[in-house]
């Protein structure tokens, strides 16, 4: 699959930190509804990349297009209320809300007004959708227990889950099988496939984990230094020379 | 005129002093992430104890350098080990609360078994005033001006003439960073703390004398330091001193041509200005927010 | 469901022992409820701004002086209790959102030190502004409530009234907290990165966590007025809402009814021991604020989150929020 211009348009985005150039000119399309997966070593510019299109740092310079608006160094809130949707490298669930809680949270802000959520009902409607998505994470068994006192993994999972709440147009997933238990991380591959079929929203991952992107992404980007440095089908990328230089390399 | 510049000089000999106690706040600050609520009593204890000291007899010099060194013991390793030890990396809040609590207990414990009384302090200054061409100077001013151009420029050049003084501003600016440099995080930390404990000793020196000793003469200080700080700029340490200069001249300005009931609500006016047009302080730079 | 309802019945008693207990107290001691009924109207406010929102405010002893003022001056001017409630709750809401503006689009922690400094500004009006507050003289002579023919004149007649007004508050706060809003506000408070990122607008919903709590410290500084009948500046200096504050996080934080025993601590109980006859309570009193401050840094260290989270420890699961 080629990437159809015009959904998510990254042009030429540039980070410096001083003399240190973290992202280097990475320029790559998402087109609606695809899966594109981002690999590199460490300290290869992911995260920079991935921080530069969701707000949290501005870019030196070059633009983040999304449907043609330019979205560059929108905050976070302005990101979500255009339906961009992200998970985190690390925890980050409301530890003293229920799980229940956690994922009407997630998507309770984008029904009705600021003030008609005061009146709205205490679920805010979502209950029904909250449940659904407890069931197909597999987290019934502790929905109503505080999501800071569950393991790490299922942390893991409900801040997955609460990603896909709002069934947002754009998710982008920060290592999501970091810290999960290796048998789970073909069950979590499936659901992520499920999500984008049932919700039609496109992905870009980070991962380390070859073998789940491999089978997770049908279009791979892989950046070294700060540059793409192959792009394609994963078992191209994963062929190129160039690329596995890089990774067994120096 | 001849008013105007009066005002000006005991305004900044005042400022000099708040300068003094923000400057202990912002490297607390700074360093070990500790917002300490309780900064106005770490200057209110030592003149208590320079009283106590002049009481058994001991010379006022030597009774400020025993309070220098109960100081660092207490109200800086102390302090460091009984609360701020285990509470760093908790957030700010718990830190907050429990300095807030420590504030709370030293007052009291000042009331309830010492005095409520103000006492008087002698200044380590001489008395009377200096006039040159009409413009009258006190010496007192004079010699807070001095003391503490003294300590602050003192303070600059061992933070970063020296190495302990340049591994203590790479602790300040980035502790990950300087971890990895192979620095000691905990000692520089440990001396951070002293420091401040020294400093607020200095600040008991000289603002002691014209405020006098009391149980709730922290109060006061210690919003000028945090509003000095912020002002300034937090993550500045030449943003405490601007600070606490221009909160002394404006307290003294407003209070001489306005209205002296005003005069304690300059720092809050200066703070909200300040957070409105310039909200990373006057001398601070802007922060990049971090995942 | 059992736990809610031991919940209501242990709250549907204890009201009811209140209730009691009161008809039969002494005048001074009926008066000292009502004080802490009164208190406990700001403290419940301020527990939704820190406790479930996280922002620090040290300054709704202001707020409560705001509410007492424009009581004590509409009360004077013949405009009825129930229409003054509205007016002094509306008016700190609305000076609320005016100070946390600023501050807030900075950063969180400088909401505490606004307020703060905010609070040393109100007691200076408080006090110079003569023509309007009276100064240090105050203002004396405030009425008691009088509603639909009925006096609430007599002390016990005031407490009844002062227990309905907060049970009606508490009520509200309960039902807000059960919003979506209440939610909004716990993942604020426990992750603002996350909030944000799930189109959660944190500055609006800063901004209305600390202003709903102004507001409520208004609405009990409008009780208090009218309690004690004479105010003065004194009990609105900034050390009252540290105390405030202090109550919040003694009790527990974030728990409902965290306030409630946070301000029996730091109110009905150095007042008890102020006025016991026994004099081993009366050395107490004196040293009462040190036990007090030491308790708090222990508290910190040893269980921050409140006495109330005691029961916690021993009974691991338990049902959240």
């Amino acid at each position: 699959m080629t990437a159809t211009p015009g959904f998510l348009d990254v042009r030429d985005v540039r980070k410096a930190y001083g003399a240190i150039k973290a992202v280097d000119g990475v320029s790559f399309s998402v087109g609606p509804g695809e899966i594109v997966g981002v690999i590199g070593p460490n300290g290869s510019g992911k995260t920079t990349l991935f921080n530069s299109i969701l707000g949290q740092i501005r870019p030196t310079s070059g633009s983040v297009e999304l449907c043609g608006e330019d979205i560059t160094g929108m905050s976070p809130l302005e990101l979500a209320r255009r339906g961009v949707g992200r998970t985190f490298q690390t925890l980050q669930v409301f530890g003293g809300l229920s799980v229940r809680d956690n994922l009407i949270a997630a998507a309770q802000e984008f029904k009705g007004t600021l003030p008609g959520r005061l009146f709205a009902k205490p679920d805010a409607g979502l209950g029904h959708h909250a449940d659904e998505m407890i069931e197909l994470f597999r987290l019934k068994h502790v929905a109503h227990l505080p999501a800071g006192r569950l393991s790490y993994g299922q942390q893991k999972l409900i801040d997955i889950a609460m990603a896909f709440m709002p069934a947002p147009r754009l998710v982008l997933l920060d290592e999501p099988c970091a810290g999960v238990n290796p048998s789970l991380v073909d069950q979590l591959r499936e659901l992520l496939v499920q999500l984008n079929r049932t919700q039609g929203g496109s992905f870009v991952v980070i991962e380390h984990n070859m073998d789940f992107i491999m089978k997770l992404c049908p279009h791979v980007i892989c950046m070294v230094e700060g540059k793409v440095l192959a792009e394609g089908k994963p078992a191209a990328v994963q062929a190129n020379p160039a690329v596995l230089e890089a990774y067994l390399g120096n | 005129m001849g008013d105007f510049i009066h005002l000006l000089v005991s305004g900044t000999a005042t400022g000099a002093i708040y300068a003094l106690a923000a400057l202990g706040f912002t490297l607390l600050w700074q360093a070990a992430g500790v917002i300490n609520f309780s900064q106005g009593e770490f200057v209110m204890l030592p003149a208590f104890a320079m009283l106590f000291g002049i009481s058994f007899g001991l010379p006022l010099w030597l009774a400020f350098l025993v309070a220098c060194v109960l100081a660092a013991i207490v109200l800086g390793l102390g302090f460091k080990r009984a609360i701020a030890d285990r509470l760093m990396g908790h957030g700010v809040i718990p830190l907050v609360i429990a300095t807030l609590g420590v504030s709370i207990a030293v007052k009291s414990i000042v009331r309830a078994g010492y005095s409520a009384e103000a006492h008087p302090v002698p200044s380590p200054f001489p008395g009377g005033v200096l006039s040159i061409g009409g413009i009258n100077v006190s010496y007192a001013d004079i010699g807070t001006l001095v003391m503490a151009g003294a300590i602050v420029i003192g303070l600059q050049a061992f933070l970063n003439r020296t190495v302990t003084g340049r591994a203590m501003q790479a602790v300040a600016q980035n502790t990950e960073s300087a971890r990895v440099l192979g620095i000691d995080v905990r000692r520089m930390v440990a001396y951070v703390f002293g420091i401040n404990a020294v400093l607020a000793v200095v600040t008991a020196l000289l603002i002691a004398p014209t405020y006098l000793a009391k149980f709730d003469m922290g109060d006061s200080i210690g919003q000028k330091a945090f509003f000095a700080a912020i002002i300034g700029g937090f993550n500045q340490t030449r943003g405490a001193l601007l600070g606490g200069v221009l909160i002394g001249v404006l307290e003294n300005l407003v209070g001489f041509y306005v209205s002296p009931a005003y005069k304690e609500g300059v720092a809050l006016a200066l703070f909200l200005a300040v957070i409105l047009f310039r909200p990373e302080g006057l001398l601070g730079k802007a922060e990049e927010r971090k995942v | 469901m059992s736990a809610g309802l031991r919940r209501t019945v242990l709250l549907v008693a204890g009201l009811a022992a209140l209730v009691a207990v009161a008809a039969f107290a002494k005048r001074s001691e009926v008066y000292l409820l009502t004080l802490t009924l009164v208190y406990l109207m700001a403290t419940f406010g301020l527990n939704l701004t820190v406790g479930y929102a996280g922002q620090m405010s040290l300054g709704q002893a202001a707020f409560f002086g705001i509410g007492a003022y424009v009581a004590a001056i509409a009360l004077k001017a013949g405009i009825p209790f129930l229409a003054v409630l509205p007016i002094a709750g509306i008016a700190c809401f609305v000076v609320g959102l005016a100070l946390g503006f600023p501050a807030l689009r900075v950063q969180h922690h400088y909401l505490a030190f606004a307020t703060l400094g905010f609070n040393v500004l109100v007691f200076l009006v408080m006090r110079n502004e003569e023509k309007l507050t009276g100064g240090t003289f105050g203002i004396s002579s405030i009425p008691r409530p009088t509603i639909l023919g009925v006096s609430f004149e007599g002390h016990l007649a005031y407490f009844y009234f002062t227990l309905a007004g907060l049970v009606a508050l508490a009520a509200a706060l309960w039902w807000l907290l059960r919003s979506p809003w209440g939610r909004a506000f716990a993942a604020l408070r426990d992750n603002p990165i996350r909030a944000e990122s799930l189109g959660v607008n944190i500055t609006a919903y800063t901004l209305l966590a600390f202003a709903i709590g102004a507001a409520c410290a208004g609405v009990g500084g409008v009780y208090y007025a009218s309690l004690v009948e004479f105010i003065e500046p004194g009990p609105f200096h900034f050390s009252t809402s540290l105390m405030m504050l202090l109550a919040v996080i003694v009790g527990g934080s974030g728990r409902f009814f965290g306030p409630v025993v946070g301000t029996i601590v730091i109110i009905l109980l150095p007042e008890v021991l102020r006025s016991s006859s026994i004099e081993s309570l009366k050395f107490m009193q004196k040293w009462y604020l040190v036990f007090f401050g030491l308790a708090v840094v222990a508290l910190m260290i040893w269980l921050p989150g409140g006495i109330l989270s005691i029961a916690d420890r021993f009974r691991k699961r338990e049902a959240p929020r």
